[in-house]
């Protein structure tokens, strides 16, 4: 899709003399600039704690500088080269000089994310003549099968996302390079994330997004039913649902089709309110029955389907058919990720913030408590086998950097940045405000373990049922449990 | 059925016979023996998501098979899917069959009509048929509610559930036996019909005493096929209830995807596909030795 | 009995003897019958092209629309920017169309071969080559890739295709030996006694009176190639693949494109239903085997 402009780029002639031998000169660069890099800010790209030793420290800002080495070889400093001293996550992707690179991005991003990401790989482009990016947008279902599949095979896309489950077995299955001399700084990112993206010490993600859930209401149904304000506390929620049946519409909905809906999207916000957890802490045991803030969580769904204020279907209840009900204002009350304004809109749109659809924070367990939500993400990896290493990490570099996280981010998603939402889109806009306050207590409703997503069905499997007939909460979290503990994470 | 058996063929085992079949026989060693090697070869090994890692693990995998994956339960619900669908859809494209060689008036307009579920693309027959069954909004739940059936939600009752998808799946897979057949009945001689004519047969008599066994060997290939694909066609089941509610759905080649690629188990899925070819070697084959489909 | 007295004189034309429902009654029952199974078949289709033509809104609509109510081409117009979906079914089409082809030829061959050559083994062979459909998809994908990676076939159309030959190639042997069977073995062993080829035996005595099979494995052969998605995903790369990946793309990760993918499937369907319509007179037309006995 870009064209490979390279012998247009700074100096044709020494585009083609470096392609002889410039590997071998690319790899010297770290050496060569270490003691200059290590006074130079890049330094600090390796995460906080990765640990590796000092073999990856001392290759940490090789790639900061190997933008001066190569920009010396061929034939004098370029325009990159004083800037590659000042910060390395800024300028790690804008300075690359090594040999003329075609690289494929992967991703199942689509709409105006997917664009989001094309003007960025086109900025890289730009910045980067000699590397040619292709994109490969995969849906989002077929994404891990395709990938799996390349991956296994040695032909991966060189630098792709990950979807966070996946980081711990690919890492392990050496399907991603580790990323500890990739030069970008992580310290405005969100600790949680950078760490996610470590095994045994090593990164061998970034995190390129991250997300949260927030109650979305219908400010004129609550109207109707005469609630004043959205609800705050777990007990509100429940008599504000059941009040809404003498509107006509149903009160609650959650999702409860696909096999991580009862983790991240229906259980899992409640949960974090009341610290519940499903595995300890280090992912060596579920504990689900023994934690009351868990069995609190199921209970107060169980509470809300008794309610009667629930729409059919809720035993198969898709992601798409609750934003369908709630843009016709036809449900008062969802649980939602910052993707569904655009789903709303889609679907109704003359729908109107604070008068159609409103968010609130998940509501806490008692009046005083907190307010959180799981969280989740997709990272940025490196195929173990790309032919274009350094191409590939002058990407990833390039990407990391804020502002280009902030533009992929911007329509549906959050930065994975500390300063996350203080700067537009998301700032002065309303909407946010809810997962704003909920942010700082959020996080991954399971720990990384390789095993997350069979665990996630797991949850499905044993609690949603639960949701909907007798069963006891306690006993469907202590057949999640057992199942858990003697067949998943024992294999 | 025909005269003439199977050794009188003069050019038996020639090289020119070789010529005939050669490329059908590599194929069969390129994409039928090689991965079942590679899956044997895998299910054998643990933990072997990339090629480099993984150790010889012996029969660990299929013991986990047998002992965490509901496999025969899951089992049982792909034949009742597998035997549900084809039996559907072999009454349904025999009666529309029959029906187009009447000599009728557009019988090539309708056939090529009858023709498109097949020719739906797959992701959108998902799409459709959730749209059908849709709790709130659904053409079918809006149709069963004017007979007292108020917000039916098939999809995600245990019972109904499977069902419903074999309903979709039947209404896509027929017009592929309504071609079959349609071809076979080209393939009966007429003078078997009027012969049955003359000796003052019935409609119903001549399907029984012609119709039938002149099809007799397309619909018994027509059938070992269909269950094959059936039995391993699973984007409906995903797109209309991803196995749910509570496993109801979930048949074989949906738990091989998900152990391979949704829980990055590739050991195990291997074990299962291992497991699944040699239930469906020894179903198929006994099948064969019994049946016209291969017998001259 | 008028009525098959009849169908016996109406031999070569449209109402061969085959129908023996070829009575006027016969045919108001047949025209009955058709009718349901009409409204069955196409109702979901029906669906697909309605929606198509509605806005976003209108299909959200929890009180469904039957038709239309604001027509809008907007989904069209949306999946025809860029041009990517025509591109995607050029490339389908050439993919399906040289795969059908080759497999025709080749089928047709063995197919031969095992019904009227009956070589030595050649039940063992049939038998094996069936075997090939057992595995179910998620198995064959990653050996599969693998193979075609190490001989350098991904990432073009013609792996893919020689995938599709090599799934497609066992079906078609199967379905046309079960109708090569049909065929006596006299007028093939007649064709032999007057020193005519192997070769020639099958092309002037079996593939004419084979037509309608031939079609029916042709049309079973195009549709599967045409909707074949696992393969086409990850042997090809999104910028070049085939349509059924195409469509794939409008369904994201929290929302269904589903005006946009009504369109474009809508679009999809168009070329495999006109295509059968042009192999549609081999059944019509096709010799059978008592037109040349007689």
């Amino acid at each position: 899709m870009h064209e490979l402009v390279g012998t247009r780029g700074r100096g044709s002639g020494a585009s083609r003399q470096r392609r002889t031998g410039l590997i071998a000169v690319g790899a010297a660069a770290g050496l060569l600039l270490s003691g200059c890099g290590g006074s130079s800010p890049a330094a600090s790209g390796g995460p906080p704690g990765s640990g590796t030793g000092s073999a990856a420290t001392g290759l940490t800002p090789s790639v900061a500088s190997s933008t001066v080495t190569s920009g010396a070889s061929s034939g004098g400093p370029s325009s990159g080269t004083t800037s590659g001293m000042t910060s390395g996550g800024e300028t790690a992707g804008s300075g690359y000089h090594g040999p003329p690179a075609t690289l494929t991005w992967a991703t199942e991003s689509s709409g105006p994310q997917l664009d989001a990401e094309k003007k960025v790989l086109a900025d890289f482009h730009t910045a980067n003549p000699s590397i040619t990016v292709t994109v490969d947008a995969v849906a989002f279902d077929s994404y891990d099968t395709k990938l799996t599949t390349a991956l296994r095979a040695g032909n991966g896309p060189d630098v792709f996302r990950v979807n966070h489950p996946n980081i711990q077995a690919w890492a392990t299955a050496k399907f991603l390079a580790p990323l500890t001399d990739v030069g970008v700084d992580t310290t405005p990112f969100i600790s949680a994330l950078v760490t996610a993206g470590q095994v045994n010490g090593t990164q061998y993600t970034l995190p390129m997004d991250t997300d949260a859930r927030a109650l979305y209401y219908d400010p004129d149904l609550l109207a109707k039913a005469g609630i004043t304000g959205p609800p705050t506390t777990w007990d509100e929620l429940l008599s504000d649902v059941a009040k809404v049946k003498v509107t006509g519409a149903y009160g609650y909905a959650f999702r409860n089709s696909g096999d991580y809906d009862m983790a991240y999207e229906t259980v899992g916000p409640y949960l974090k309110t009341a610290d519940g957890e499903l595995l300890n802490a280090d992912g060596t045991r579920a504990t689900a029955a023994d934690s009351a803030g868990t069995v609190a969580a199921v209970t107060l769904l169980q509470d809300i389907v008794k309610t009667g204020a629930l729409p059919p279907g809720q035993s198969n209840m898709t992601e798409d058919t609750m934003n369908q009900l709630f843009a016709q204002g036809k449900l008062a009350f969802m649980v939602g990720g910052p993707w569904e304004r655009p789903t709303i809109l889609k679907d109704n749109p003359n729908a109107k913030y604070g008068k159609d659809f409103a968010t609130t924070p998940i509501p806490a367990q008692q009046t005083g408590g907190k307010s959180a939500s799981t969280s989740g993400g997709w990272q940025i990896g490196i195929s173990a086998t790309g032919k274009n290493p350094d191409a590939a990490k002058a990407l990833v570099a390039f990407i990391e950097r804020p502002d280009n996280l902030n533009a992929i981010a911007a329509s549906s998603t959050f930065p994975p940045l500390t300063a996350g939402l203080d700067s537009e889109p998301w700032k002065s806009d309303p909407f946010y405000e809810a997962f704003k306050a909920e942010l700082p207590n959020s996080g991954l409703p399971i720990p990384p373990v390789p095993q997350l997503a069979q665990v996630a069905a797991a949850l499905q499997k044993n609690v949603a049922p639960a949701l909907l007939s007798g069963t006891s909460a306690h006993d469907a979290l202590a057949a999640f449990d057992t199942q858990v503990n003697q067949q998943i994470l024992r294999r | 059925m025909t005269a003439g058996g199977a050794d009188t063929g003069p050019s038996r085992g020639g090289p020119r016979t070789l010529g005939f079949v050669i490329v059908p026989a590599l194929v069969v060693a390129a994409v039928a023996l090689y991965p079942l090697l590679y899956n044997i070869w895998i299910s054998l090994h643990v933990n072997n998501l990339s090629q480099a890692d993984g150790e010889f693990a012996g029969l660990l995998n299929y013991r986990n098979v047998f002992a965490f994956d509901d496999f025969w339960s899951v089992l049982r619900t792909t034949l009742i899917w597998t035997l549900g669908s084809i039996a559907v859809q072999f009454v349904i494209g025999f009666v529309a069959a029959l029906a187009l060689d009447t000599g009728i008036r557009g019988a090539g307009v309708i056939r090529a009509l009858l023709l498109t579920p097949w020719v739906m693309p797959g992701v959108v027959i998902g799409a459709v048929w959730l749209a059908i069954y849709h709790p709130i909004s659904g053409l079918l739940t809006e149709v069963l509610g004017w007979f007292g059936a108020d917000g039916v939600d098939l999809l995600g009752r245990s019972s109904t559930a499977l069902p419903a998808v074999i309903f979709a799946n039947v209404w896509k897979g027929f017009p592929f036996w309504m071609l079959m057949i349609s071809a076979g009945l080209r393939a009966i001689p007429s003078e078997l019909h009027e012969a049955a004519a003359m000796d003052g047969a019935s409609y119903r008599q001549r399907i029984r005493a012609v119709v039938l066994p002149g099809l007799s060997t397309v619909l018994a290939l027509t059938g070992t096929l269909a269950f094959i694909w059936t039995f391993n066609y699973f984007d409906l089941i995903y797109t209309l209830t991803s196995g749910g509610p509570n496993g109801a759905t979930s048949t074989v080649p949906f738990l091989i995807w998900q152990t391979s690629f949704q829980f990055n188990r590739l050991d195990e899925g291997a074990a299962q596909s291992v497991l699944t070819f040699a239930l469906m070697a020894v179903a198929i084959g006994s099948y064969l030795r019994v049946s016209k489909a291969t017998a001259r | 009995m008028t009525g098959t007295g009849r169908s016996g004189s109406a031999r070569s034309g449209n109402a061969r003897s085959g129908g023996a429902l070829s009575t006027a009654a016969g045919r108001r029952c047949a025209a009955l019958v058709l009718g349901v199974l009409l409204v069955f078949a196409l109702v979901p289709v029906y669906w697909m092209v309605s929606s198509a033509f509605k806005t976003n809104a209108e299909i959200a609509a929890l009180a469904p629309t039957l038709y239309p109510h604001h027509p809008t081409l907007e989904q069209f117009r949306a999946v025809l920017a860029g041009g990517a979906l025509l591109r995607s079914l050029g490339y389908s089409a050439v993919i399906a169309g040289l795969t059908t082809i080759v497999v025709v030829v080749l089928g047709s061959c063995a197919a031969f071969a095992v019904s009227h050559l009956t070589f030595r083994g050649s039940k063992g062979f049939l038998i094996g080559i069936l075997f090939t459909q057992l595995l179910p998809q998620s198995a064959v994908l990653v050996p599969v890739y693998l193979l075609w990676n190490s001989l350098g076939l991904t990432g073009t159309g013609a792996g893919l295709g020689l995938v599709y030959l090599a799934l497609y190639l066992p079906v078609a042997v199967w379905m046309l030996t079960g109708f090569f069977r049909g065929i006596p073995l006299d007028l093939t062993e007649a064709g032999r006694i007057d020193g005519a080829s192997n070769v020639r035996i099958l092309w002037s005595i079996v593939l004419p009176i084979a037509r309608p099979a031939l079609a029916a494995t042709a049309i079973y052969t195009a549709l599967t190639c045409w909707s074949e998605f696992l393969l086409a995903l990850v042997l090809l790369t999104s910028n070049t693949t085939t349509v059924t990946v195409q469509l794939a793309g409008l369904i994201g990760r929290h929302d269904t494109n589903l005006g946009q993918l009504m369109a474009a499937a809508t679009i999809a369907t168009v070329p495999p239903v006109v295509a059968f319509f042009a192999l549609q007179r081999y059944f019509v037309a096709g010799l059978t085997i008592g037109t040349v006995k007689g």
